[in-house]
């Protein structure tokens, strides 16, 4: 009897290791099969392949696929130094040639490309018109946002010239076409390798790709532009911010960007890194509803500008303290005068002025009896806490002018954005993506447009958007995008909070490294490792 | 064996009550949602569809039909393993699920057997070397273990592991020195949760009558304790391992977070912030239909060891 | 065996004064708080500890010792609420089943059968996430799943006990249901659910504070311990009494009720 017990005992124990055996198992399986594709690996750890230069960095994200034309999937290819466009943007934001080496606008609505002669993709075919156009013939058919830069009516090829015809007149063309959507790919590899090693012009070479994880590249042999200045490269995707942090700290990380401003400060040994800074085009923006609520009333919203302390949020979040909605990474960003300067008594002011007096003694200003309390609307952002500072510095502001504020923290942000269902809410808008003002301008503020968030009317500012269509010269354009972004300030459109620095963080033995104001580079071909 | 067979098989019917159960109410709590879905579709791929649009789609997803009917669709579809398309990447739910579980389970898994290899050897020792140095100290560090929250565990020990000994990896997550950390913090305040009840379940199995018994009758102590305490003991203790798994699937989310695991808790996280109801949805039913079959797997094997339970029914 | 008693209530006791001492400055923490937890104070952003802020201060320069002070009013209430709540309405529904049996015996267990399939916090992250984070929905989400360990140990012990002989012989005396209620099945029952339940204060308070740090249950800038650990977390490195103060705070007031729960069963357990 008690042997008997013994035995289904042992039985008993002889099956859970078992199970658990099984269970640890596919953890097994799977390393396995990592390891086979890896050998870089080793030379993480600078074992192998000694004498090569390995660079390893940390991104926030990595993409599900690699194909230029998917969803954002080209910024990832652009930033990790494997796509190239046409054009790219320089340390201004302004279009420099890349694998066009000149362009001019023939009419209206004509553009010629001359396609820099010896380019070849990586696979060491020649980069000629006929696969540019391919490739930006692609974007339009797969990605819906390329629709948004300009509206395509041909594109023609004929040797080394690419002829681009819009269907409206568009000013923005050359800038538009740095957007990494536009990289140019070789379209006759297949469909399948375009998600996972799509063959491009740029210094490296995607080796091999692990969605949303990791991407090993190798310098691209055939490289148009020079010699390429390392070997090897891993890009692991590290989304939190703290842990990139942490992987730099521990040597784990060579070269990371987007860190917390505030986690800047551990850096700052000058022996063991180097830290990069640029002001980038993201403005940390406060959206209020000019269509319906409290906030129609202009007076309110002018009293809320005049109440809120933005230099001091600026220095909080370790920004530049915003005046417009162009950042000063731009042109038209630049020498804005700021309507609406701190100043709390004249907020209070403009509110008594207006009728709006606290009557119940609350605190609290009314309006035809009832508190004025607005909801303000935040992303419960994981990664990044500055939305919720800056929510949070605005409200005790308000409480002070005699406003209420209440937030409201929402994961569906996108959605209560574009149903204007706030009175308040916060964004972190990148108001040039492509350096060119005029598409998040006819976006966001022409009257009914489908970001027009906070319900923004203007008949003169809508007069001018449309203006800017047609305007070619590139200073012309900024100068009138200026002009428009001071209309929307006077009209009391927004808070517009800061203007966000983008940096990059290395270990001090890597050189050349860069901040560029535009996000899409990060690995160039001068980046190198002594 | 006989008994086996049906005892194995009440408890499959049984299970298809309980996910049907749960697909049922996951469905119920989607449908209930403040937001609408057709609408999260456009969003989430970053344009705002006009009404009429809307009104289309609306109809092309059925969203027009009663509940039940819309449940039925569902249900004949998530059978055929299409649990639809993710909102916000165009992903086959079941293939996002299918990419990110295996980074869980493995999590997970580890988790449990550290968790097994550290209580089981502890809670025994402590119970019967009892009031000896070796019992306070486990039960001191045990105390505090129990009572400090995972996540806050889990940031002390990046902090000090990672961040000021630089032992361990932050970064990467296929090699197993990056995997340490998360699996430390899943373990550990688990690991005090058993010993403490090992040792209690130990302690109270050894004052029995028939122990006291046994040891008049002149057995030793040894064969009291592996013939008769332990088994009789650790029983129950399996049953509640198997419904800890459920806590460190659950935990999995905060963890994963933390560490930037690409697993299915943190695939969650992402879920929830883009409104991705249909990753949601897999994700709770996956991780239901995991944890019911680990359960129905602990109770089947305690089946096996426990006599009284075999003769009784 | 008298020894052990009395020091198990010796325990009690004690554990009972730092519960009570916790409550306590919980209820009334905020007249002690030094400072208002909302006052930004762009002069002190994150000051470490000292005489003028006891335990630092945050990113927006609010005294954190403040905020934990204010802030255990609410993890509290929260807590005893949701353990009141669940264990009354698992309690009941168990009392419902075991005493009923059959059909409405049945349907119950299987409704338990499902919430319980749900692992850990699973479900609430699920339902915060679907109807949207906020307190109310994550209370309600866990509270869902909560209630179904007492309504199952309550119906278990009342099935239980409904057929034991003396159970039987007190309805051949004409005791009715509620009287046979009220004299057998309570008092066997009420004790383990009491233990249930000051074991569960603990555990209550850290899912709370877990769905806070994934930002799922409070809304800024109220003072909610998991909220601050959230909040706290990038500043690891340059304050780490950001992070140190709420955790530390979770971490007394669980070992207090974990404390108080055990002794609680040491008292009323008739087995030890």
């Amino acid at each position: 009897m008690k042997s008997k017990r013994m035995k289904r005992v042992m039985c008993a124990a002889a099956a859970l290791a078992l199970s658990l055996a099984v269970l640890t198992g596919c953890g097994g399986e799977k390393r396995t099969d990592e390891s086979s594709g890896n050998e870089s690996r080793d030379t993480e750890d600078g074992a192998v392949r000694t004498g090569d230069k390995h660079l390893n960095v940390a991104l926030f994200w990595v993409s599900a696929t690699l194909d230029p034309a998917k969803d954002y999937d080209g910024w990832v290819l652009s930033r990790i130094g494997a796509g190239e466009t046409l054009i790219r943007l320089d340390e201004n934001a302004r279009p420099k040639p890349c694998l066009a080496d000149t362009w001019e606008q023939t009419d209206d609505n004509t553009w010629v490309f001359h396609i820099r002669d010896g380019v070849a993709f990586s696979n060491g075919k020649a980069v000629d018109a006929q696969a540019c156009k391919s490739a930006i013939e692609r974007a339009f058919e797969l990605n819906e946002r390329a629709g948004e830069y300009f509206l395509l009516e041909a594109v023609e090829a004929e040797g080394q010239k690419l002829t681009i015809k819009t269907a409206r007149p568009s000013g923005a063309v050359p800038n538009n076409l740095c957007e990494p959507l536009f990289t140019i790919v070789d379209t006759d590899a297949e469909e399948q390798a375009m998600d996972r090693a799509p063959v491009c012009t740029g210094p490296y070479v995607v080796e091999s790709f692990d969605p949303e994880v990791s991407v090993k590249l190798v310098k691209n042999e055939n490289y148009w532009d020079g010699p390429v200045g390392l070997d090897t490269i891993t890009v692991r995707q590290v989304a939190d911010s703290d842990s990139r942090v942490m992987a730099m700290e521990s040597g784990e990380a060579d070269l990371t960007t987007t860190i917390d401003n505030m986690n800047l400060a551990l850096f700052q040994d000058e022996t063991r890194y180097s830290v990069y800074e640029t002001i980038g085009p993201r403005t940390n923006v406060v959206y209020m509803n000019n269509g319906t609520g409290f906030l129609k009333d202009q007076a309110i919203r002018q009293a809320l500008l005049y109440g809120t302390d933005r230099q001091t949020y600026a220095d909080l979040i370790d920004g530049e303290k915003a005046v417009g909605l162009y950042s000063t990474a731009l042109a038209c960003g630049r020498d804005l005068t700021d309507t609406y300067g701190w100043d709390q008594e004249k907020a209070k002011a403009l509110l008594d002025e207006h009728g709006y007096v606290d009557t119940d003694g609350d605190g609290i200003r009314e309006k035809e009896g009832q508190n004025i309390i607005l909801k303000y609307y935040l992303s419960a952002d994981h990664g990044s806490s500055d939305a919720a500072l800056i929510a949070q510095a605005v409200q005790a502001d308000a409480a002070k002018i005699g406003i209420g504020i209440e937030l409201v923290q929402a994961e569906n942000l996108a959605q209560i954005k574009s149903s204007h269902s706030f009175d308040l809410c916060s964004a972190n808008d990148s108001t040039a993506p492509t350096g060119d003002p005029e598409v998040f301008l006819s976006l966001h503020y022409l009257t009914g447009a489908s970001a027009n968030y906070g319900e923004y009317s203007n008949e003169e500012v809508d007069r001018m958007i449309r203006e800017l269509q047609s305007v070619f010269d590139e200073d012309e354009r900024q100068s009138l995008a200026r002009e428009i972004s001071q209309k929307i300030l006077d009209d009391g459109a927004c808070l517009y909070i800061s203007y966000i620095y983008g940096n990059t963080v290395t270990s001090s033995r890597v050189k050349h490294a860069r901040q560029f104001p535009i996000d899409y580079y990060i690995i160039t071909k001068d980046i190198t490792i002594e | 064996m006989n008994l086996m067979r049906s005892y194995v098989g009440k408890r499959l019917l049984q299970l298809v009550f309980v996910l049907f159960g749960v697909t049922f109410l996951t469905y119920i709590v989607t449908a209930a949602a403040p937001s609408d879905g057709a609408e999260m579709y456009y969003l989430s791929r970053g344009f705002t569809p006009s009404q009429e649009l809307l009104k289309q789609t609306r109809e092309d997803m059925g969203l027009h039909d009663p509940l039940l009917i819309r449940y039925g669709r569902w249900l004949k579809n998530a059978l055929k393993g299409e649990l639809g398309v993710s909102y916000s990447s165009g992903e086959h739910v079941l293939t996002q699920l299918g990419r990110r579980l295996p980074g869980t389970l493995r999590l997970a898994g580890t988790a449990f057997v550290l968790m097994v290899f550290l209580a089981f050897p502890l809670g025994i020792l402590t119970a019967v070397y009892k009031n000896s140095s070796m019992d306070y100290v486990v039960r001191f560090v045990t105390f505090f273990g129990n009572a400090m929250p995972d996540f806050w565990v889990a940031l002390i020990l990046m902090f000090i592991l990672a961040v000021k000994l630089k032992w361990f990896r932050v970064m990467g997550t296929n090699d197993l020195k990056s995997m340490v950390m998360p699996v430390l913090t899943l373990a550990l305040p688990l690991a005090c949760s058993y010993i403490r009840q090992i040792r209690a379940a130990v302690l109270e199995e050894k004052n029995r009558e028939y122990v006291i018994g046994a040891r008049a009758r002149g057995v030793s102590e040894k064969r009291i304790m592996i013939c008769h305490v332990l088994p009789n003991a650790l029983i129950p203790i399996i049953t509640l391992m198997g419904l800890s798994m459920g806590h460190l699937l659950g935990g999995a989310a905060i963890i994963e977070t933390i560490f930037s695991w690409q697993g299915i808790g943190s695939m969650a996280v992402e879920a929830i912030r883009n409104r991705d109801y249909p990753v949601i949805q897999g994700y709770v039913i996956w991780m239901a239909v995991i944890y019911v079959f680990v359960n129905l797997a602990a109770d089947v094997f305690c089946y096996l060891l426990d006599p009284v339970k075999r003769r009784g029914r | 065996m008298r020894d052990k008693k009395r020091e198990a209530r010796f325990r009690l006791c004690l554990a009972l004064a730092a519960a009570v001492f916790l409550v306590l400055l919980a209820a009334f923490g905020r007249w002690l708080a030094p400072y208002d937890p909302l006052e930004v104070d762009y002069g002190a952003v994150m000051a470490p500890p000292g005489r003028e802020h006891l335990c630092g201060t945050d990113r927006l320069g609010r005294d954190i010792f403040s905020r934990i002070l204010w802030g255990a009013g609410s993890s509290f209430f929260l807590t005893f609420v949701m353990v009141a709540v669940t264990s009354l309405t698992g309690v009941a529904v168990g009392l419902t089943a075991g005493l009923l049996g059959g059909g409405t015996d049945t349907v119950l267990m299987r409704l338990i059968d499902v919430l319980l399939a749900f692992p850990g916090s699973v479900f609430a992250i699920a339902v915060a996430g679907i109807m949207g984070a906020g307190i109310f929905h994550t209370v309600l989400a866990l509270a869902l799943v909560w209630w179904t360990k007492y309504a199952r140990l309550t119906r278990n012990m009342a099935s239980e006990i409904r057929n034991k002989d003396y159970i039987i012989q007190a309805r051949f005396g004409g005791a009715g249901d509620m009287g046979i209620l009220w004299r057998y099945i309570l008092p066997n029952i009420l004790p383990q659910a009491v233990i249930m339940a000051s074991l569960d204060v603990g555990g209550m308070m850290m899912s709370l504070a877990g769905l806070s740090f994934l930002g799922l249950a409070s809304q800024p800038p109220a003072p909610e311990w998991g909220y601050m650990l959230f909040e706290s977390r990038q500043y690891m490195q340059t304050a780490p009494w950001m992070m140190i103060a709420p955790g530390a705070a979770i971490l007394i007031t669980v070992i207090v009720f974990n404390l108080l729960g055990d002794a609680v069963r040491d008292v009323l357990d008739p087995k030890e």
